[in-house]
């Protein structure tokens, strides 16, 4: 397992605060596991709680019909990078 | 509007009015876009019918909205009985199947589908045959509207139990179109325009299910293929669709849509259930959308029974009544015991939940406790107990919902007396039985559960006892 990044890891807190994911640590989740299906387990409702959290803290907001958005909620590492070149 | 009983027509519109809007480029419809009027659903409507394979039943998995629509109006128009599961998962549809042999699956290629079990993927047909140029439909005659008979059991909605089988609800013909009837006088606002009607909500559910799907079969209703999560989704997808709009939709994802600050398009009217939503958010969603909120009270066995205009609510008690939608009635059994009845109902149906009733007029008092209601789904915490006391290694363990915290999206947690070790074989026996969002979290390891000595487990202490584990290191 690769280290988070500090934007990572700031982004893993976020995920972590967002969904009170109480039996996971932000420092656990792997840049590159997937956050949906058998990765992390995410689901709709949570992108839609990720997506409120990401417009709040860093003004960019997520569309799921932009393919670029969609493959940001693959990883941690993505969504970091998605927001990372998104945000004003 | 519709008189006769012994048959009910398969819709009653006008053949050139808007039917749906298509956003999703679909094989099926040799990817057109755009505005489908009547004429052209009905074309292949039939079309679809002509193709199905024979069978009793089958199970609609349409992912998309218009093609969810399109195979329970050919399945009617064949005389076949939509099964609607309580969710996608592969066993449910194992069990259905087990349940009722006669069916095939028939879905559009988006979701996940068990691979033993007879099956048709819509997107592999070709329905535009007959509906090519719009002008010659040969298939259809142009005075042909079906009369469906109205007994004729048009599908059976299955909702999580108790037991942790799942209830079947039936759902007559007759049942679906004089209640769409009666949804739209309560629900729709007052105008003679066609109206545009978008929803967050899944069409398979039965929330969804009355507004999205049935509601264009009497009303002037052109509905929106699309289900849109995110808030600048929503506002893309509405911002397509033209005046008056309709939104359908839940507490979860209006509270989204009010905190994203995004601004939205003028909704005359918005529709909102599933779990109950606060007044304060009521107001803040007629502010975006400069227009009218009605929240709707439901059950599974009689769909859409009551609403209110919960913006509009004030300390004042009277203000947080619900209004029965006309049709229905309540019926006093014993002393503050009632059922509902409706012409169009099967049966006297009982509540589940609480209430104080007064005319027509009622307060609720309680929920019942086993159901939970997420984003227009629907599960049993008893059901979701049975599941995980059914996995490998789990010695005791508990499914509850915590204490509110207002308008966030309350998720079931369990507490699990087994070895950490376990935790990967307790969520794949959770996510081989239900819907994702029931899957419960976090799932807290712990020594015993704060049982009594006759082994009962109060909620009382339960709620303690979790206080203090998350008071601690949690």
């Amino acid at each position: 397992m690769s280290a988070q990044t500090p934007a990572q890891a700031e982004m893993a807190k976020l995920l972590v605060d967002a969904l009170n994911l109480e039996d996971i640590a932000a420092e656990d989740i792997a840049p590159d596991e997937s956050l949906f299906g058998d990765g992390l387990g995410l689901d709709s409702i949570d992108a839609l709680e990720i997506a409120l959290a990401i417009s709040q803290q860093y003004g960019v907001q997520m569309q799921a019909e932009d393919s670029s958005t969609r493959n940001a909620f693959s990883t941690l590492a993505s969504l970091t990078d998605f927001v990372q070149t998104h945000k004003k | 509007m519709i008189t006769d009983d012994e048959s009910i027509p398969l819709l009653l519109r006008d053949r050139k009015d808007g039917f749906a809007h298509i956003s999703t480029p679909l094989p099926a419809l040799n990817y057109q876009t755009g505005l489908m009027n009547v004429e052209t659903f009905l074309g292949q409507a039939f079309s679809l019918a002509q193709q199905l394979p024979d069978a009793k039943h089958l199970i609609n998995l349409c992912d998309n909205r218009y093609l969810f629509g399109l195979a329970f109006c050919a399945a009617l128009i064949k005389k076949q009985t939509t099964l609607l599961p309580p969710n996608r998962a592969e066993e449910t549809q194992r069990l259905l199947i087990n349940d009722y042999p006669d069916t095939y699956l028939l879905h559009d290629g988006f979701a996940s589908v068990i691979d033993d079990a007879k099956q048709i993927n819509i997107n592999l047909l070709n329905l535009s045959a007959h509906t090519a140029t719009g002008s010659s439909l040969t298939a259809v005659p142009l005075t042909a509207i079906p009369l469906i008979p109205a007994d004729f059991l048009a599908a059976i909605a299955f909702t999580s139990g108790s037991t942790g089988k799942s209830k079947a609800n039936k759902k007559s013909w007759r049942t679906f179109a004089i209640s769409t009837v009666m949804n739209g006088n309560a629900m729709l606002p007052k105008t003679d325009q066609l109206i545009h009607t978008l929803a967050t909500v899944p069409a398979q559910h039965m929330w969804g299910m009355e507004t999205s799907v049935l509601m264009p079969f009497f009303w002037r209703v052109c509905v929106s293929d699309l289900r849109p999560l995110f808030p600048q989704d929503i506002a893309n997808a509405l911002n397509k669709l033209p005046s008056p709009r309709l939104l359908v939709s839940t507490p979860v994802h209006l509270r989204a849509l009010v905190n994203s600050k995004i601004s939205m398009p003028a909704c005359e009217r918005i529709l909102c259930a599933t779990a109950p939503l606060s007044s304060q958010l009521a107001q803040d969603t007629e502010n975006l959308f400069a227009g009218n909120l009605l929240e709707v009270y439901g059950c599974s066995e009689i769909g859409s029974t009551a609403y209110r205009a919960t913006a509009t609510i004030t300390s004042n008690d009277e203000s947080t009544y619900w209004t029965l939608i006309d049709g229905l009635e309540f019926q006093k059994i014993n002393t503050d015991e009632y059922q509902i009845t409706g012409k169009h109902l099967p049966g006297a149906q009982l509540l589940q939940d609480q209430m104080h009733i007064r005319g027509n007029q009622f307060q609720l008092l309680g929920r019942n406790e086993d159901m939970v209601d997420i984003a227009g789904k629907r599960g049993s915490l008893m059901e979701m107990n049975a599941i995980l006391l059914s996995a490998p290694g789990v010695i005791d363990g508990v499914v509850f919902l915590p204490e509110t915290k207002t308008e966030q999206v309350q998720r079931p947690t369990a507490l699990v007396v087994a070895n950490e070790s376990c935790r990967a074989g307790i969520i794949a026996q959770f996510n081989k039985h239900l819907d994702p969002v029931f899957i419960p979290r976090p799932l807290i390891f712990v020594e015993q559960l704060p049982r009594e000595e006759n082994g009962k487990l109060r909620r009382v202490r339960l709620l303690e006892f979790y206080r203090e584990l998350r008071g601690g290191n949690f």
